[in-house]
């Protein structure tokens, strides 16, 4: 049955043109009404990150996670399985959890007594028999996300109860994706709390960031190159042969930076790489995160990582690391951005403190360089809410590396799935991500064609 | 994941009393501290610190009051030494550092010092002190507020003194700045 076409908001119309020319319409980063449209159709529809398996070891553990702006609770139950419960108590809606995190078998809502197990479960009602004679409890559980699965240690959750399995969604993006998170038998482990902070940039800036925004780099990250902790193959100009983009991979991207006939292993040192076999992956897998400096890519909508090695001080070793980020929308002009550090889980205690120091210490609220990306994001949010951007119907320029901007051609013999670019002198996976967002947002399928 | 936090560091016995002339070198370090902060005096702040410093601020998250403080033992917004500190103050000097140029104006109150001894060092003192920053960036009209308790450890000396040890205990458990560009 074919599913029918949203209507698309008056701020986009004219879109698919836009796209097909690289160009984007500001409007999307500070619309109100597609604001509350993507809350709709991608937060409520699409397989959104919640939280680690390493975050929540034991029964009873739970962490409180957001979907779009909507407050969950992430608990492992007594059975052992991962719930991802509303958390609003189903009487009359207070809040059961008002805390971030704990253990508990159950939750009691502090304003008429509902309890419920910690697999959301009603369990006990006050006054019942005076007052709630024939209520049928088992009618009346927490509200639960309908599928939430743990791939790889990583859960998601998803709200729409005609959703496609969570393997069908990542698709093609699989061999990528899990080079990430497969490198050794015990896979990653997150290493503490994560940051939480508010910036005023949309959230879609970040995302897109992530799918291999490669040329900011020696603009934005300049003092960090200058500092000496960062060599500039990887973070520096883009450059023919050792940046390489892939976009067009089942509607996500990823950026890669590589030394071919080398093996940095992503900087991380032999006491931790002789864990990695290749286990899962497949020989072509293993032998590109071998020769990778770095990884970075978002899988749609507000789900990104970004694998490097890097250091917090010139005289001291690189150190490799994996940070995990949610861009949690909060209203059209304002994210808040949940950032975690891991390491792989065979990696020493020393080891690990080492990455978790050096990963905060680049990507985090202090980070060295995320400190600077969004002191340059809002100004973006507050030129797509301005009134000459919307009398003018301004368009912003993704057309990097686009058609007739680039010689390089699309690599005919690259090994892994998706649109391979031997140059990062490009923004293709920005374009996918805003042709994966326009598609959500209108239910259908569109063809850009983007070296036509 | 984490372990419960043990870093809170527990105040000295009230009944500890210090050398006046002590205290008030100390008051008068914390003092000097934040003037060189606010002032952006990097390189003499930079000083100010042992070769040997311990300087965090961890995450907290808010729990149960039966669960804890809450403040992480393994999760730090700052987790620094004398290498990492040197890389930051450097970094601010470069023009390009985006997020400090233009630069924050801050500007540090810090209050409720309590100076006690700390070990058999009898040069050493444990500071224990209130700080709220008040932070301007751009154009804003108001400013964002940190608060943060802080537990300092330092060291008195006839010529200069040196901070040894900070851990900065944010209260708040989502950062409302953009950026943590600032030292504690």
């Amino acid at each position: 049955m074919a599913e029918e076409a949203f209507a698309v908001p008056a701020s986009i119309e004219g879109m698919v043109d836009d796209l097909r020319q690289g160009l984007l319409p500001a409007a999307i980063f500070h619309d109100r009404e597609i604001y509350e449209l993507e809350l709709r159709r991608i937060f409520a529809k699409c397989w959104v990150y919640v939280g680690h398996e390493t975050e929540i070891p034991n029964r009873g553990d739970f962490v409180t996670r957001n979907i779009g702006e909507d407050p969950f609770i992430l608990i492992r139950d007594e059975q052992d399985e991962l719930r991802v419960l509303l958390n609003a108590c189903r009487h009359r809606g207070a809040q059961v959890c008002r805390v971030q995190a704990g253990n508990t078998k159950g939750f009691v809502c502090p304003f008429h007594g509902w309890a419920y197990r910690n697999s959301g479960e009603l369990i006990g009602v006050p006054v019942r028999s005076q007052g709630y004679a024939s209520l049928d409890l088992k009618e009346w559980n927490l509200f639960a996300a309908p599928h939430v699965t743990n791939y790889m240690g990583l859960i998601f959750a998803n709200l729409d109860p005609d959703a496609v399995p969570f393997e069908e969604y990542l698709g093609d993006y699989k061999w990528y994706f899990d080079i990430q998170f497969a490198l050794s038998d015990g896979g990653m482990e997150v290493l503490g709390e994560p940051h939480r902070w508010l910036v005023d940039a949309n959230w879609k800036q970040g995302a897109e960031n992530f799918c291999g925004d490669s040329s900011h780099t020696q603009m934005t990250h300049r003092s960090v190159l200058e500092a000496g902790i960062i060599d500039s193959v990887a973070a520096g100009a883009p450059k023919e042969g050792t940046g390489l983009h892939v976009h067009d991979c089942s509607g996500h991207a990823i950026s890669i930076r590589q030394l071919p006939g080398e093996a940095p292993f992503i900087s991380y040192p032999e006491e931790v790489t002789h864990h990695f076999h290749t286990g899962v992956l497949s020989q072509d897998q293993f032998d590109l995160a071998k020769r990778s400096l770095l990884h970075n890519g978002t899988l749609f909508p507000n789900f990104s990582f970004l694998h490097i090695g890097l250091s917090d001080s010139p005289q001291k070793p690189q150190a490799g690391f994996l940070t995990l980020r949610v861009w949690q929308p909060k209203g059209p002009g304002q994210m808040e951005i949940w950032n975690w550090v891991l390491a792989p889980r065979e990696a020493s205690p020393e080891y690990k403190r080492r990455a978790y120091q050096v990963g905060m210490s680049s990507f985090s609220p202090s980070g060295s360089f995320e400190q600077d990306d969004v002191a340059v994001w809002p100004g973006v949010t507050r030129t797509a809410g301005t009134v000459f951007a919307e009398l003018n119907k301004v368009r912003f320029n993704y057309q990097m590396g686009m058609g007739d901007m680039s010689t390089s051609k699309p690599l005919t013999d690259w090994v892994g799935p998706g649109v391979a670019n031997s140059t990062n002198a490009g923004e293709g996976g920005l374009r996918t991500f805003h042709k994966t967002w326009y598609e959500r947002m209108t239910n259908t399928k569109i063809e850009i064609g983007d070296h036509d | 994941m984490t372990e419960a936090a043990t870093i809170h560091p527990a105040a000295a016995p009230a009944s500890q009393l210090v050398d006046i002339t002590l205290q008030q070198a100390c008051e008068e370090f914390l003092k000097k501290e934040a003037e060189y902060l606010d002032d952006r005096r990097f390189a003499e702040w930079f000083e100010l610190l042992d070769p040997a410093i311990d300087y965090s601020a961890p995450v907290r998250t808010a729990r149960e009051n039966w669960d804890g403080t809450g403040i992480s033992g393994t999760a730090f917004y700052l987790k620094e030494d004398h290498a990492s500190i040197e890389m930051r103050v450097k970094r601010l000097r470069s023009r390009y550092a985006w997020s400090e140029s233009p630069a924050t104006r801050t500007r540090r109150m810090v209050s409720n010092i309590r100076v006690t001894p700390h070990g058999s060092d009898p040069a050493l003192v444990a500071a224990r002190s209130n700080l709220v920053v008040f932070c301007h960036r751009g154009d804003a009209a108001h400013p964002q507020i940190l608060t943060a308790e802080r537990f300092d450890e330092i060291r008195i000396g006839t010529e200069a003194s040196r901070l040894v040890k900070r851990t900065a205990i944010l209260d708040s458990t989502v950062l409302g700045l953009e950026s943590l560009s600032i030292f504690l």
